[in-house]
């Protein structure tokens, strides 16, 4: 009794001091430097704009937002050079940006008139983002942890630095590399490829504008490394809820593969265009990047499920009216890929082989956006439904499925709502729920399953706190900020109610970005 | 002062003089505007489906695995007729050209609760029976159609690809070898084609109901079975299946910014 009353008294302080160090950055962030925020600030830097025209919740997009990153991230409008050649300019993408004020009430023009494109300064547009978060879960995490506590950690996880903003007046690339914190000693142990830094999304795009008769193009060529990374609406896996997430909390074992499976596995070149800014369509495919590409890049090839065997295309179709200040987006996105998966991951006798059967997953998903322009705040609803088929025929020979094919469904309902302009408060809640069909040996005790299903579901809550979404205070263009506290409830974990609670996460986090 | 009335006198000269025929003519009123079918559409249906699928061989699976090898003899196809409602969505684009001509293209999806169950006897396990269900639970399809529009109605055909998830059980008691219960389960996602056709009727400027007809023909496929209450048991069966579906449903028409 006295130990749990040392225990609650210790975890008490834990908190309370993960909870003075946050409020300490913040206030280093927000006061001390008295910045604005920006979400990333080298758009901002580029654009001239604050963070509230391009996101209502970073990284969640607005209509502007969106167009911005359909047009190769190369819009200016700042006071610096977007691209380090002095050339045009982006004469072309200037008209475009013209465009996308129509979406941005809170758009102010420049108090003076800027320089001449070419005599301005350039800026590279890097950028660094550092989450610092405390987590705390209902019940201890099971020994051993180290160099984790069972319980309320608090980890400076991720670090990343960006190449966010134009290259030349047709291309602009947003690139990033992560540092992870370690992971537990419970964590799967062994892989002789774990890193620290890994090079994390990428996108880089050539965007450019045609009118042919009555039609309206934006067309573009994007090269990147996840499934759905390029998307412009935060429904697809890759810029989904919740934007922070803890690195040391349980979270649901399955997913389908288009969720992150392959995300910084695979490189990927696809075409796409914007039909009069309604009619938006894609098409990638994606190749695994070759073993020894993938450990020097950071990444554990041991992480995915595997080498994909041909390439796998991937489809996006996007319907988007707008009017006044609603906009719609009802769209399908999906991929397909054959998996051939390792022969041999063990921390001694590992090897780089893969089996020549493969597991095909076929994901179709559904998604849908609706978003309303108030005069100081968004409401953003957003609903997805991903399914996928599975022909498991190398795990089917390997025993490790049960079945020969089958199910699993993702789906998330999601509101929230942007209330403020400066000082901005976002509430964001969702649903989520995993489901799919029975397998004893995929879904296993040993693999972490009860009732051998994959099911877990449950809600997601989050208060977010952004001190500047619309102005451009001192500090203006380099700083941005946002604080979150974020809570997930769980009714069913990895196929089973019992306990699942104890996996519910609070998450407090301070996201700066600079 | 003098140039203002010798306008007006020129202007009264050119004007010509009034007859009573003219006073009695009205300005045409203006022709109704046609509905244009070119833009891009997203609505919602709902609908019924009819299904007709053929399985072969349920009683090989069970007897031949769970009795013995050689314990059946000829071949037993049974037909079970799953149905159910049909409710999904869609997006199309469409084009009209001056002829009023209509070509477009759709994605659809729909979910659907088609389900249909068939009992077959096991003659080497008598008075035993095996159930056979089989349930669609997923049909979406990528057509392309043309159609005639006759102002806001269009007629039209469509024809394309199509997917069908289906979910096959065959399940039951064995008492004459004490086996007990026992069920087979497989899964299919499979390819095949889609004809249809339809009305359209568009009831406003952004606005249409329609109500179509559907045919879809997804061949015969060979799906592996796997026993899950004892485990250890797996077999093929053939699954061959049409089916019709009858839907209504509603789009929302736009083209460009601003609506």
């Amino acid at each position: 009794m006295r130990r749990n009353c040392h225990d609650r008294s210790s975890r008490r302080l834990r908190f309370a001091v993960a909870l003075a160090e946050l409020v300490l950055l913040a206030a280093l962030s927000t006061i001390g430097l008295a910045p604005s925020a920006q979400a990333l600030p080298s758009f901002a830097r580029q654009t001239g704009q604050p963070c509230g025209t391009c996101h209502t919740d970073y990284p969640a997009l607005t209509p502007f937002g969106r167009r911005f990153k359909l047009l190769g991230y190369t819009t200016g409008g700042g006071q610096f050079r977007t691209t380090p050649f002095t050339s045009n300019d982006a004469r072309e993408v200037q008209a475009e940006y013209n465009k996308l004020v129509n979406y941005a009430g809170p758009v102010k023009a420049p108090p003076q008139p800027l320089p001449d494109a070419n005599s301005r300064d350039w800026v590279p547009p890097i950028s660094a983002m550092a989450i610092i978060g405390y987590t705390h879960t209902q019940a201890d995490q099971p020994s051993p942890q180290d160099p984790l506590n069972p319980n309320n950690n608090t980890v400076y996880s991720p670090f990343s630095m960006f190449w966010g903003g134009a290259i030349t007046s047709n291309i602009g690339a947003f690139a990033q590399v992560t540092y992870n914190n370690p992971g537990s000693v419970a964590a799967p142990i062994g892989s002789p490829f774990l890193h620290t830094w890994t090079w994390d999304n990428a996108d880089v795009r050539f965007a450019g504008t045609a009118s042919v008769g009555w039609l309206d193009f934006v067309y573009g060529i994007t090269a990147n490394n996840n499934p759905s990374v390029q998307d412009l609406w935060n429904t697809t896996p890759a810029w989904g809820f919740p934007y922070a997430a803890s690195t040391v909390a349980p979270t649901p074992a399955a997913g389908t593969i288009i969720e992150g499976a392959f995300a910084a596995h695979v490189g990927g070149v696809g075409a796409y265009t914007m039909i009069n800014d309604l009619l938006y369509l894609e098409v990638t495919g994606y190749k695994t990047i070759p073993f020894s590409a993938q450990n020097a890049l950071g990444t554990d090839p041991f992480g995915a499920p595997g080498l994909l065997g041909n390439v796998s295309p991937y489809w996006r179709v996007a319907l988007e009216p707008h009017w006044g200040r609603h906009t719609l987006m009802i769209g399908t996105f999906g991929m397909y890929s054959e998996v051939h998966p390792w022969l041999n991951i063990a921390p001694v006798g590992w090897s780089t082989a893969t089996d020549t059967l493969a597991d095909k997953f076929t994901d179709i998903g559904f998604d849908s956006q609706y978003q309303y322009q108030g005069d100081n705040f968004w409401v953003t609803l957003r609903g997805s439904y991903i399914r996928e088929s599975q022909r498991l025929d190398s795990s089917f020979a390997s025993t490790a499925a049960f079945n020969q094919s089958n199910l699993l469904n993702s789906a998330k309902l999601q509101a929230s709502l942007a209330l403020g302009s400066d000082n901005r408060l976002v509430l964001t809640g969702q649903y989520f729920s995993v489901w799919g069909t029975s397998d004893a040996n995929l879904y296993s005790a040993i693999n972490g399953f009860a009732n051998n299903v994959p099911n877990s579901n449950g809600f997601m809550t989050e208060i977010a706190y952004i001190p500047y979404g619309a102005s451009k205070s001192f500090g203006w263009p380099w700083f941005n900020a946002r604080i979150g506290l974020q809570y997930i409830y769980y009714n069913k974990f990895n196929g089973t109610n019992v306990a699942a609670q104890d996996n519910n996460t609070l998450f407090l986090h301070a996201w700066l970005a600079f | 002062m003098k140039k203002f009335i010798l306008a007006n006198l020129a202007a009264l000269a050119l004007a010509g003089p009034a007859f009573a025929a003219d006073l009695a003519v009205k300005a045409p009123a203006p022709l109704p505007e046609r509905f244009n079918w070119t833009g891009c559409y997203a609505g919602m249906h709902v609908g019924g489906g009819f299904a007709s699928k053929n399985v072969t061989d349920p009683v090989f699976l069970v007897q031949d695995n769970l009795i013995g090898p050689g314990t059946t003899t000829g071949v037993t196809t049974v037909s079970p007729q799953p149905s159910g409602v049909v409710v999904g969505a869609q997006i199309g684009c469409d084009y009209e050209f001056a002829s009023s001509v209509v070509i477009g293209v759709e994605g659809a999806a729909s979910g659907s609760t088609m389900k249909g169950t068939r009992l077959v006897g096991l003659p080497g396990s008598v008075p035993d029976a095996a159930l056979v269900q089989v349930n669609t639970d997923f049909l979406p399809s990528l057509t392309a159609r043309i159609g005639y529009a006759f102002d806001n109605v269009l007629l039209y055909a469509r024809g394309g690809v199509a997917l069908a998830g289906d979910q096959f059980e065959i399940s039951g008691t064995l008492t004459s070898n004490g086996f007990g219960p026992y069920d087979f389960r497989g899964l299919d996602t499979r390819f095949g084609w889609v004809v249809g056709g339809g009305v359209d009727w568009a009831f406003s400027r952004n606005w249409s109901v329609f109500l179509e007809y559907d045919y879809y023909q997804f061949g015969t496929t060979n799906v592996l079975m796997t026993e899950q209450i004892v485990g250890g048991f797996s077999g093929l069966v053939s699954f061959s299946q049409h089916v019709q579906v009858v839907k209504a449903g509603v789009n929302f028409h736009v083209w460009g910014p601003g609506l």
